[in-house]
């Protein structure tokens, strides 16, 4: 009786355990990352004003404008999001259409007000400078889960905030100018709090750090500021973030390549 | 037709002027241009300026603000300068939009290009143009529309309804980049009687995974006025200037007979024209040359094959008109190189063919079999700064066209773009040499608001 108590509760306790045990450093760096995604995702439609402010290593500054609308697809497999410029004025209402997927290359095009033509544009180009900010253009597109492999490092005191933090290591499927980006994610709330990226040679090339979290329609949580550090060029680029708006009925149809045209 | 658009206009304003009706405060951007352009070489023909630098100034006003459950949304803009014709004032989009659940819809006045192709574009039949300035200029203006777009799983179907004609700007007799013959502009005939006649023009295009990469298709159907006039000695059919020159004026001494195909017209000139004999007959008035708006049916196709850093790209026409008609396309595509050297910069190398079987009465084809090849360089920086190098080169006749932009942010608020074009012919032998002693170059500094 006692003997077979103590089996089960053996038992028991291996069975219980067993799952973490199984878990391996990638799988668990999976299932983080794709809980931090999760409190993203789910809002339908969204749109949000950024303002940029570059510095150069010699403290002068530039300001860039923009406006970004996301609608989540109806099968909720990807997105298609359009980024508006405002500003600076040669770049006004150039508009970059996005529709990404779970498991295919994005498609992109370009509309140029000045030609008013719309462009296919290769996302290829996608390791390039964002209108010549420290951020990339792969930097601000939406980061998919299932586009990274992710090995889970360690849980660390988060850099930038009070609790502990859990430090994944991903890399991109497909082509990036990133070897590897190390991301810091809460475990109180499975927000990202941290991101370093580490070029093709390995050396820690920027730090992203995003901060001023809240909380909009009850549900989705979002950074009001991030700011994105070059290590090697001393360069800074601080990005905010206003006017978040969730659920507002976006139509999908604003979202295809003829419609770009006319957007404002 | 301009009561018509005065009409509309007041409506508009009368709407404007009820708060109730306006969503959002009225955003309004903008834009002024200042510059000076140079030319090389006094001008060959009657009215042309001589060498040297013309000022200019130019501006852009646009915005929109919400209406009922839509928008109004409007551009415009503008170029003075005195000398070389070419000023103008465009309306490119003055209407109300609205959105509904899989369709929108928009009447007013608007510029759609359609075009695919980095040299030129052959599909753009709706938009009368800019030829004041064929170069550097404005391209395309704005013309009255209804249209509507349903969009689908199978693509977007739109149908346009054209309203209204809007003659293209073609400056004047000191307009430089123009013909040593020019019709009567301000008497055009229209072959459908009427400028009013209601036009109008269906487009499908669509989206598709192809292979690794991705295709872009585009088919279209214009069917009224077409928005370019070409010459009409007669009064009814179309011709060529030069055989309205012929008929008017009887043709020079051992100068090929009216009707004479192009080919024939161009050897005939390499062998014997001159400047002199070119700018002479450019000063004589010839009775009776008008400017003809033919009626036509054009059917136009365009293809993007895009896989990663590569773009292929197609567009064609085919075009029904009673004076002629004849088929037209532009093949080629393009290749990017990110990251040269290591650094943000990149390269694109575009090579495209133009075709053009359109006869001489159809307007001078000039690039008939023509290879392009354009050069453009990103630095990829804060100021945007980039460099454009082009040339056309006509396979039959070896005459290039060279053009080169360079342009770049100076602040967030103030930019500066240098543009430069030239002609090479060996001697009368291409309709390039009609624009030879065109070659310029220019400074524009634009500042935004």
């Amino acid at each position: 009786m006692r003997f077979s108590g103590l089996l089960s509760a053996a038992l028991a306790a291996l069975l219980f355990v067993s799952p973490a045990l199984a878990e391996t450093a990638e799988e668990k760096g999976y299932r983080i990352s794709r809980q931090s995604a999760d409190t993203e995702t789910g809002f339908r439609d969204m749109s949000v004003e950024g303002e940029m402010i570059l510095y150069s290593a010699r403290g002068s500054t530039s300001t860039r404008r923009f406006t970004s609308r996301t609608v989540e697809n109806d099968d909720n497999q990807g997105s298609r999001s359009l980024l508006i410029f405002d500003w600076p004025g040669d770049i006004r209402n150039t508009a970059l259409l996005t529709h990404s997927f779970d498991s295919a290359r994005d498609d992109q095009w370009l509309y140029l007000p000045a030609v008013r033509k719309v462009r296919r544009i290769s996302s290829s180009g996608r390791s390039g400078a964002f209108v010549g900010s420290e951020f990339a253009y792969e930097d601000m597109l939406d980061q998919n889960v299932d586009e990274f492999t992710h090995v889970w490092q360690r849980t660390e005191p988060c850099p930038n905030a009070p609790g502990a933090c859990d430090v994944i290591d991903r890399q991109s499927k497909n082509s990036s100018s990133y070897s590897l980006q190390r991301v810091w994610i809460d475990q109180t709330d499975n927000r990202t709090r941290v991101i370093q990226y580490f070029d093709r040679r390995g050396a820690h090339l920027k730090t992203l750090t995003i901060s001023d979290y809240q909380k909009y329609n009850d549900a989705y949580w979002r950074p009001a500021l991030m700011d994105m550090t070059n290590h090697l060029t001393g360069k800074r680029t601080e990005l905010k973030w206003s006017n978040y708006r969730f659920d507002t009925g976006v139509n999908p149809t604003e979202f295809t390549p003829n419609a770009l045209r006319n957007i404002r | 037709m301009t009561g018509t658009k005065t009409t509309s206009l007041f409506c508009a304003l009368a709407l404007l002027a009820q708060p109730a009706f306006a969503q959002s405060a009225p955003e309004i951007s903008g834009q002024v241009d200042i510059g000076a352009r140079y030319f090389f070489d006094d001008g060959l023909y009657s009215g042309q300026s001589t060498s040297g630098a013309y000022g200019f100034v130019g501006f852009s006003l646009e915005g929109g603000f919400g209406l009922g459950n839509g928008e109004v949304a409007f551009a415009l803009s503008g170029l003075a300068e005195d000398t070389n014709g070419r000023s103008y004032a465009n309306i490119g989009r003055l209407y109300y939009r609205e959105v509904f659940d899989g369709w929108d819809a928009l009447a007013g006045i608007n510029t759609e290009n359609w075009g695919v192709a980095e040299s030129r574009s052959l599909l753009n039949v709706m938009n009368p143009r800019d030829n004041s300035d064929p170069i550097a200029g404005s391209g395309l203006l704005g013309t009255p529309m209804v249209n509507v777009n349903v969009y689908t799983d199978y693509g977007t179907f739109s149908v346009y309804a054209l309203t209204g004609f809007v003659e293209p700007n073609y400056g004047g007799m000191e307009s430089r980049f123009r013909s040593p013959i020019i019709p009567d502009y301000d008497n055009p005939i229209f072959e459908e009687g009427d400028k009013r006649h209601l036009d109008y023009a269906l487009r499908y295009s669509h989206s598709f995974s192809l292979g690794q990469g991705a295709l872009d298709v585009s088919a279209s159907y214009f069917s009224g006025t077409d928005r370019n006039a070409v010459c009409s000695a007669t009064g009814t059919g179309a011709s060529s200037c030069y055989d309205a020159v012929v008929t008017a004026l009887g043709a020079p001494p051992g100068a090929p007979a009216a009707g004479a195909s192009a080919d024939e017209f161009w050897a005939w000139m390499a062998a014997n024209a001159t400047d002199a004999l070119v700018s002479g007959a450019s000063a004589t008035p010839v009775p009776g040359l008008r400017a003809l708006y033919q009626k036509i049916d054009q059917v136009g196709l365009s293809a993007v094959y895009t896989h990663e850093d590569l773009q292929l790209r197609l567009e064609a026409i085919n075009r029904q008109v009673s004076g002629g008609d004849y088929f037209a396309a532009i093949v080629g595509g393009d290749y990017t190189w990110n990251n040269i050297a290591g650094g943000p910069g990149s390269l694109s190398v575009a090579v495209e063919y133009l075709y053009d079987d359109r006869s001489s009465a159809q307007g001078i084809p000039i690039f008939e079999d023509d290879v392009f090849l354009g050069l453009q360089y990103r630095f990829n920086n804060r100021l945007d700064s980039t460099i454009n190098l082009s040339m056309f080169h006509d396979l039959s006749s070896s005459a290039k066209l060279y053009r080169l932009g360079v342009s770049s942010r100076i602040t967030d608020r103030l930019g500066v773009e240098l543009n430069a074009s030239s002609v090479e012919t060996d001697g009368w032998n291409d309709p390039l040499a009609f624009i030879g002693k065109d070659d310029f170059f220019e400074l524009k500094l634009s500042t935004y608001f």
